[in-house]
């Protein structure tokens, strides 16, 4: 059964997907439904013995192209709709044992262009208003399968907490003129405390509204919507700003560390987006080594976040970690 | 800021969409990359994203 049920009392859609609690969880390493089929062993989900890059739709996935119809009646209060959207599967390598963080620049640029024909294709279906790309990386975030891999949810709306931030960013061009992820970055190229790393396209640091430690925003210094508006040299760039960046996390507690990425750009609904900036958010869980930071009652009942450190000092130990060579 | 490099050549990427046994797509993508006489005819900001620059027809 899948569906979307309204929530009328925080105004948003809950995705209800009862087949996902039979998906495949944490396989032994030769029974990765991730891995490349070898001639007469395990078919997977790949059937082919090597591969550069592969997509996929999810076989478990929470959003459909051909949705079930509603197995409930919907009401007034609870409208109910089909879960309609797509969910795919990104294989980064054919390597099952490696992350994105020990994979070269070319390799990150390679994903980049994937990345930006899923948001092209995806992005131009009638039913789908936001392309949502992500990984969730590490046990700690509850990866089923350890083989590096991302995701791709294309919504039929736009999800609750990009509506906010559009809301918020909208509301700001209106005062300002301006993209306020743009006078964000700039405070924080004024401030430099927070800053982690830089190039000539980008930079990345820790908010000064951070809800996580380590948290990080990957920030494009030219205005772009989306991940497709970004040129060659861009594509480059950025390939090298998330090496720099991956590296340095793994370096900053000994261990590949767990974190949700997230590339947040302009729905494709149809409408104009002017103020919207293009960025990848990253969020580590962890505080310490042996620390995580757990989403507990004033962060899942109040929505109210409350961060152990201050950015001022996480960003110092974080770039530290990046610059080292 | 970091140090960048000389910007190599962008690989060209090409499609290959298959439809598994259940119905679902699946997509492999492979890339070459282009001679650097031909990359340095043009200039990087004037390159577009060669996504999509070849779909192979459907396998399955």
């Amino acid at each position: 059964m899948s569906e979307l049920r309204w929530n009328p009392l925080l105004g948003e859609w809950t995705i209800t997907a009862t087949h996902r609690q039979e998906r495949t969880f944490l396989p032994p390493a030769n029974y990765c439904p991730l891995c490349p089929t070898q001639p007469g062993a395990f078919e997977t989900e790949i059937p082919a013995p090597a591969f550069d890059i592969v997509v996929f739709e999810n076989r478990f996935p929470s959003l459909q192209a051909v949705p079930p119809l509603p197995a409930v009646e919907g009401s007034a209060l609870y409208p109910v709709r089909p879960a309609q959207g797509v969910c795919e599967v990104v294989v980064y390598t054919d390597r099952h044992t490696t992350t994105l963080a020990e994979e070269s620049v070319e390799r990150i640029r390679r994903l980049i262009l994937v990345w930006c024909d899923r948001f092209a294709e995806l992005g131009a279906r009638e039913e789908v208003a936001y392309v949502y790309i992500f990984e969730n990386k590490g046990e700690a975030i509850g990866v089923t399968l350890h083989h590096p891999h991302g995701q791709i949810y294309a919504y039929p709306f736009i999800p609750p907490r990009v509506a906010r931030q559009l809301a918020q960013s909208r509301q700001h061009w209106a005062r300002t003129g301006r993209d306020l992820l743009g006078d964000i970055l700039a405070a924080e190229q004024d401030d430099g405390r927070r800053i982690v790393c830089e190039n000539e396209a980008f930079v990345v640091f820790v908010p000064f509204f951070a809800r996580y430690p380590y948290e990080t925003l990957v920030v494009p210094k030219r205005q772009v919507t989306a991940i497709v508006d970004f040129n060659a040299h861009e594509r480059q760039l950025l390939a090298e700003i998330l090496k720099t960046l991956l590296v340095g996390y793994d370096r900053l507690f000994g261990f590949s560390l767990p974190y949700i990425m997230a590339l947040h750009q302009r729905p494709t609904d149809g409408q104009d987006y002017p103020y919207v900036r293009f960025y990848i958010e990253f969020l580590p869980p962890h505080r310490t080594a042996a620390k995580l930071k757990y989403l507990a009652g004033s962060e899942s009942g109040a929505g109210a976040f409350i961060n152990d450190t201050i950015p001022e000092e996480t960003a110092p130990r974080l770039r530290a970690c990046c610059l080292e060579r | 800021m970091t140090e960048t490099s000389t910007i190599p050549p962008e690989p060209t990427m090409t499609r290959q969409v298959i439809i598994k046994p259940d119905g679902r797509r699946l997509i492999f993508y492979t890339f070459a990359q282009p001679t650097e006489t031909a990359d340095a005819a043009r200039r990087p900001d004037e390159m577009t994203p060669n996504v999509g620059a070849s779909l192979e027809p459907s396998a399955g």
